[in-house]
């Protein structure tokens, strides 16, 4: 049997005639942390609606343990669904909201109490059973409405951008405790978000959309490494991407010299994106660099500094560690392993 | 300092409309006169109003009331749910429709129904058309309630379907995601998340009904029908303020006692989603 555990064919929706998804393939892998990464209204949260039944697909077939379960109501599908604001029930307390799903199941008060109090350990809420809804911070509620998923034991958990609402310290505790979790519990879990950050902290693969399409599916190091064209690049971390041309394999022009490279198979004369990671550039004085420009601005951040350097017509962003002070000529040096060279977008 | 100036008006306006009318009231009940023209402070209004008779008309006043109000809410709730699951161009203009009769008059409403029920009206009319006996449906108590309930109808469906429409869809998706089907996401979020618009629903059917004349007068005739109509007759008629005021009181206190015992079943709820009556 196959391991993977949903899977999705020709995936098409529509909204009164517009396409928020065209057409995608995508598969998750048993006890795998997916990613669906993306800017807002790229349809990302579509397809994890789709995949939880409250949407049905325009055309297309959906796929849980390699049977169709495209036309199965969301509540036949053993998938559970953690929500961006929660959705808390407000007229139960704490204990009755993680019990829903298990008393709909039927299943005795003894074992019920036991597992919501497992729960409630699971995401360190001991003794909240008796809470109201409105009484918990956005955290707290964000962790019930985790465990009220987890209770039912599903096979698949999907999470829409649950830490969206929370500030930053809290975020990056929860996307900590929430890899654990998935790693403990051995469920599969996709994962629904903007922040590229976050996908890349969390995920075992991540599936790249803009525009209804998939751009990439790789791992956190692949798309990082070898994005697949511009807009996954800029959209992973920040880039400089430069017009350029392919003159032969292994050699580009661009910034008004030819460069050697290691990508090839683009043909000759090809026009491509050039796709250069600031922390990737390296600054030297003037008389050694390759290209040489003048720094524009200079922004502290932390770790680093954050400088653009003016070079002919264009800006680059350049990390370092080492500040150069601003109206200052740099020479800029890149090695031909830093040049990522990528098909232009038709 | 502003707030303080700016409920100026409104102090003024509630003592000289509500306050100061309400006391009044109480003052004319609280006292008879007799004979010889002269005022006595008494309880006997009160006393007077306990005799069976009166009884009578306030438990008929009730119970009239309470069924109009339990129709209401069994027609007034699907009515709420269907307008609600209507697409957004087409509600506005449900709802419209639906409160477009609350724009004529009141009175001119119950009269259409007189000339309805009446014994040569429309539906004797078509009865006898096709040969069958015509039935007296008029200056019933079924005419009463017939009246109240379309009447007040809106009264129940509108603060339903404002609930149910500003209700956060993803609880009912959190509810079906966790293996609820249609039946069980009704009965166990849906139905108890709208209780604030059913209990407003209630005191707004419950409040005008227990206390109409105009109803019971055009559709049952001018027996002291309802506790409503006692009052108007001791206003109008009688000419005994004092009594009219006593009965006027007892109503009131009955409507506040009706009204907190609601508010206490249900009060817990509605205060949690920040929508209590009260």
């Amino acid at each position: 049997m196959s391991d993977k555990i949903v899977k999705g064919i020709h995936i098409t929706k529509e909204f009164g005639g517009v396409a928020v998804v065209k057409n995608i393939d995508f598969w998750v892998k048993k006890n795998q942390f997916l990613t669906i990464l993306g800017p807002s209204g790229c349809g990302k949260t579509t397809t994890l609606r789709m995949i939880a039944g409250f949407e049905k697909p325009t055309s297309g077939q959906l796929f849980f343990e390699g049977k169709d379960i495209t036309e199965l109501p969301p509540y036949m599908r053993p998938i559970n669904t953690v929500f961006q604001k929660y959705a808390l029930f407000p007229h139960m307390d704490i204990y009755e909201n993680i019990a829903f799903g298990l008393r709909i199941k039927k299943i005795g008060e003894k074992e019920i109490a036991s597992k919501v109090a497992k729960m409630l350990e699971l995401v360190n809420l001991n003794g909240f059973e008796k809470r109201s809804v409105n009484s918990l911070s956005g955290g707290q509620q964000q962790r019930i409405a985790i465990a009220r998923a987890l209770v039912n034991e599903p096979k698949v958990l999907l999470l829409d951008e649950p830490l969206g609402a929370l500030d930053l310290k809290l975020r990056k505790e929860m996307q900590i405790e929430l890899k654990n979790m998935q790693k403990e519990l051995g469920i599969t879990f996709v994962y629904v978000t903007h922040d590229q950050e976050e996908a890349l902290t969390m995920s075992d693969k991540i599936i790249i959309m803009n525009q209804g399409e998939i751009q990439q599916i790789g791992s956190p190091t692949d798309i990082y490494n070898e994005p697949e064209n511009a807009f996954v690049a800029d959209f992973i971390g920040e880039s400089n991407i430069f017009d350029g041309t392919m003159i032969r394999d292994f050699e580009v022009h661009f910034a008004g010299k030819n460069f050697r490279c290691v990508d090839g198979g683009f043909g000759e004369n090809t026009p491509v994106d050039i796709v250069i990671r600031p922390e990737d550039v390296q600054l030297v004085s003037s008389d050694l660099g390759l290209l040489t420009g003048v720094v524009k601005s200079v922004v502290f951040k932390g770790v680093h500094y954050e400088m653009l350097i003016k070079e002919g017509e264009r800006e680059w962003m350049v990390h370092s560690t080492t500040m150069e002070p601003e109206g200052k000529a740099v020479g800029i040096l890149i090695t031909p392993d830093d040049i990522h060279i990528m098909n232009k977008e038709a | 300092m502003l707030k303080k100036l700016a409920s100026g008006p409104y102090l003024v306006w509630i003592s000289m409309f509500v306050i100061i009318p309400i006391l009044m009231i109480l003052g004319f009940s609280l006292v008879s006169v007799d004979s010889s023209g002269e005022m006595q402070l008494t309880f006997d209004n009160f006393t007077r109003a306990f005799d069976p008779t009166y009884i009578a008309v306030l438990g008929r006043s009730l119970k009239i009331a309470i069924e109009a109000t339990i129709i209401c809410f069994i027609l007034g709730y699907p009515m709420a749910m269907i307008l609600s699951k209507m697409a957004p161009k087409y509600r506005t203009f449900a709802v419209m429709l639906f409160v477009l009769p609350m724009w004529m008059n009141f009175l001119l409403r119950t009269y259409a129904w007189m000339t309805i029920l009446g014994k040569n009206g429309v539906i004797n009319g078509i009865l006898s058309f096709f040969g069958l006996p015509t039935v007296t449906f008029l200056y019933s108590e079924g005419a009463v309630l017939l009246g109240m309930v379309y009447n007040f109808l809106p009264f129940m469906v509108l603060p339903i379907y404002t609930v149910l429409t500003k209700m956060d869809k993803s609880l009912i998706e959190a509810a079906e995601d966790l293996g609820g089907n249609k039946k069980t996401v009704f009965m166990k979020v849906i139905f108890p998340l709208s209780v604030p618009g059913i209990l407003s629903g209630i005191s707004m059917v419950f409040m005008p009904a227990v206390s109409t004349f105009v109803i019971s007068n055009l559709l049952y005739g001018g027996q002291y029908m309802l506790i409503g109509n006692l009052i108007e007759q001791q206003y109008l008629v009688v000419n005994d303020w004092n009594f009219g005021s006593a009965v006027a009181m007892i109503l009131m206190l009955l409507i506040l006692i009706s009204m907190a015992i609601m508010n206490r079943m249900g009060g817990k709820s509605a205060e949690d989603q920040g929508v209590s009556l009260w």
